[in-house]
């Protein structure tokens, strides 16, 4: 069962399952550290607007359309 | 300015490649890395004021390359875009990846942040590919440490096959090491061990792509790295190949391709994989129980209340800065410079005929010697975008303002921009290159003239105490907030109706706060200064003594000139306007340089140079309805020509300037009207 990134709340870790977005925006997240089986930890999210999660000890601020094709296990 | 508008760089790099051809002494290197490793400190120590930035051929991504003298070897160093990867996600990887390809260096040095190691060998990754020699620079050791991060420098150039140097570039330690490890590489022209290796399902698919393009490509392309691209799902590798290929041969191509369409979440993780593996023994984390001085003040600086309040107050320190540093130093100058030039001049041509006095004192001075005052009113600005964008903080405000930007279409990255557009429209429409996706990058360049740039906040500093006494602030205040208003209005309109557009997509990193390097700051200070020097001692002087022949030809008298002939032209809608024909032309003037109205003012009212007698003969013969209307008219006025030359640069189309131009002549006047007639029903 996997849910949306962006519905990871603040101060929680999570593994990447899958990304839902094809072409150059999943690219673009991949070459960030954002591929299957990496941990990732939210920082901020409120629930609305972007968020901001950890990733191999950086920092990155996500839209919640991208977050939401980060599909997370818990 | 000079690093936005010189399209010499490329005749430049010419010289520079020819010279590197007849001198055996003369190296050539190129500096890679991701964004905020560092890459430009390295880049400043080893070039220092022996660089030159120019654009890229056809793009308008800076383009900085330098000469560093090493013994009796020169180097030609070049500052690649920063990247996070090669593929050709956005115009600087494209750029990065073709001149590595295409021109060769004989040694790429790439810079890595030692305290997100992983992250940033992920371009190493990539460069390992290339068939190039490669060194690769571990930057920022000393914020590492800080963290529990130990690393291994020799440990890490085994498993990577590439040497490794410490660098602390912030306090220039290891440079010198890093360009003696580039001479010796450059020597031994050694090419770094094939880099990762793909799961054994997706190698298969690689060499049967191998074959199919193995003719289709470029020599300079290696065929393993240009393969695992289109699989990868690169668009520009793609299309050179379709051009080459016979069609049944692009269609089985094509047919591999769409099946492997996630193949690219699965390379960048075979990549990581590599990276993981060579890291493994390289390097020793400390259990680190302390918090990053970066996750502390994000605590603060991206929260929805306190962060824009930090926002706010730093934009009301830069204001404040400009109105009791910058502008009382302007005022100087003009009375004590300009003035002491006009009396000089005075002096000097005494007997020369009238004309060439006018045009001497009146055009030249009045005109392009006033522009020239702003300079300390730029420095700082660009000095507070330089200190604000080199320690960190621009990410944050981005991140911020997100939520606001994307009600107009915009996001988040669209505000550091429109931000710039304070000091200058110029810099603010070629910012918009951060935004990737088309339309929200064409929106903003519509709206960013109407920020209120410092030429058109000076104008509104000089007139709104002359008609306004104590009020003053208050009336620029609401100036100011009137533009932002408009600009939001016709942002969300124009993203409803001409573009009915989407959203892109909103990824950024936010890099980890430092000390700001006063090298690097000092250097784009003096870099765009001197830029800004040169525009105003060319194309402002030039269009300076245009306006002012208009203004004193054919008989000598302003009422009965050229220009006084077009402002009485448009009196129907100056009527409406409240303004004179004077005031019209001052208008019409700051078309050339939003601060030549203020020169203008001065050529009209006879009192050029001389703020004073200006501001005296204003107070007298304008009434403030007259002078509020001007003051709005002119702040949502058409952009100055270099903002609009910049447009046509940056949007490669002369109709979307022309409607940018259009719809802001006709935004102005709407909005000017309808101030002119509210003020003066309550009045």
């Amino acid at each position: 069962m996997s849910i949306g990134l962006d519905e990871l709340t603040s101060g929680c870790t999570a593994e990447i399952v899958s990304l839902e977005q094809n072409g150059s925006i999943a690219g673009r997240l991949a070459a960030l550290g954002f591929v299957p089986g990496r941990q990732v930890s939210m920082v901020q999210n409120f629930g609305h607007g972007p968020l901001i999660v950890a990733v191999i000890n950086t920092r990155v601020a996500l839209g919640r359309r991208e977050a939401t094709s980060i599909r997370i296990r818990r | 300015m000079s690093d936005c508008c010189d399209t010499s760089a490329t005749t430049t790099l010419a010289e520079v490649r020819s010279l590197a051809a007849s001198n055996t002494a003369r190296l050539h290197i190129a500096l890679a890395g991701q964004p905020n490793v560092g890459k430009s400190t390295v880049f400043n120590l080893l070039t220092g004021l022996n660089q030159h930035v120019g654009n890229w051929p056809g793009k308008t991504i800076d383009q900085k390359i330098g000469v560093h003298q090493h013994g009796d070897v020169t180097i030609d160093v070049v500052d690649l875009p920063g990247t996070y990867s090669l593929t050709a996600n956005s115009p600087e990887e494209l750029i990065a990846r073709e001149y590595l390809l295409t021109q060769r260096p004989e040694v790429i040095i790439a810079i890595v942040d030692a305290s997100i190691l992983e992250r940033s060998l992920y371009l190493v990754a990539e460069l390992v590919q290339l068939g190039l020699p490669l060194i690769v620079g571990l930057n920022m050791l000393d914020v590492a440490r800080q963290t529990g991060i130990s690393i291994n420098a020799e440990t890490l150039a085994r498993s990577l096959g590439v040497p490794v140097i410490d660098l602390v570039a912030a306090k220039n330690i290891g440079v010198a090491e890093l360009i003696d490890a580039a001479v010796v590489m450059a020597h031994h022209a050694a090419v770094p061990p094939h880099g990762p290796k793909l799961k054994p399902d997706l190698d298969a698919v690689l060499s049967e792509v191998e074959t199919l393009v193995a003719s289709a490509l470029p020599e300079t392309y290696p065929l393993a790295w240009a393969a695992e691209k289109l699989l990868e799902g690169d668009p520009v590798i793609a299309q050179i190949v379709r051009r080459e290929m016979m069609p049944d041969g692009w269609s089985s191509l094509d047919a591999i391709l769409r099946a492997h369409s996630a193949a690219n979440i699965s390379i960048a993780s075979a990549r990581y994989d590599w990276i993981a593996h060579a890291i493994r023994s390289a390097v020793m984390r400390r259990p680190s129980t302390s918090i990053t001085w970066t996750a502390r003040l994000d605590h603060i600086t991206t929260h929805p209340v306190w962060g824009l309040g930090v926002l706010a107050t730093i934009l009301a320190g830069l204001f404040g800065l400009t109105y009791t540093v910058g502008s009382p130093i302007q005022a100087w100058l003009g009375a004590n410079v300009i003035g002491g030039l006009s009396n000089l001049a005075n002096l000097i041509l005494a007997t020369a005929p009238t004309w060439l006095r006018g045009l001497i004192i009146d055009g030249a001075i009045g005109g392009a010697g006033t522009v020239l005052t702003f300079v300390p009113i730029l420095l700082i600005f660009f000095a507070g975008m330089a200190l604000l964008e080199d320690v960190g903080y621009m990410a944050r405000a981005a991140y911020l303002m997100d939520s606001v930007m994307r009600r107009m279409g915009l996001h988040g990255k669209s505000f550091l921009p429109l931000f710039l557009g304070f000091g200058c429209n110029v810099p603010a429409v070629m910012g918009t290159r951060v935004i990737e996706s088309e339309k929200p990058r064409l929106l903003s360049i519509l709206i960013a003239p109407l920020v209120p740039c410092t030429a058109r906040l000076t104008v509104v500093a000089f007139l709104t105490p002359v008609f306004f006494g104590a009020s003053a602030p208050l009336v620029a205040f609401a100036l100011v907030a009137l533009n932002l208003i408009v600009l939001a209005v016709v942002g969300a309109i124009a993203n409803r109706t001409i573009f009915k557009s989407g959203q892109s997509a909103f990824i950024m990193e936010l890099p980890q706060y430092h000390w700001p390097k006063v090298r690097s700051i000092a250097l784009i200070v003096w870099r765009r200064t001197i830029g800004f020097i040169k525009h105003a001692g060319t194309a402002i002087l030039i269009m300076s003594l245009i306006i002012w022949a208009l203004s004193y030809f054919p008989n000598g008298q302003v009422e009965t000139s050229w220009l006084g002939s077009l402002g009485r032209g448009l009196s129907p809608i100056g009527g409406l306007l409240g303004l004179n024909w004077k005031l019209m032309i001052a208008l019409l003037a700051s078309f050339v340089a939003k601060e030549n109205s203020i020169a203008i003012l001065g050529v009209l009212f006879s009192a050029a140079g001389n703020h004073t007698q200006l501001a005296a003969t204003l107070a007298t013969s304008i009434t403030p309805i007259a002078a509020l209307s001007f003051l709005v008219v002119s702040m949502l006025f058409i952009p100055c020509a270099s903002t609009v030359a910049t447009i046509r640069h940056e949007t490669r189309s002369w109709k979307w300037t022309l409607f940018t131009v259009g719809l802001l002549a006709g935004v102005s006047f709407g909005v000017g009207i309808a101030v002119y007639q509210i003020a003066r029903i309550l009045v």
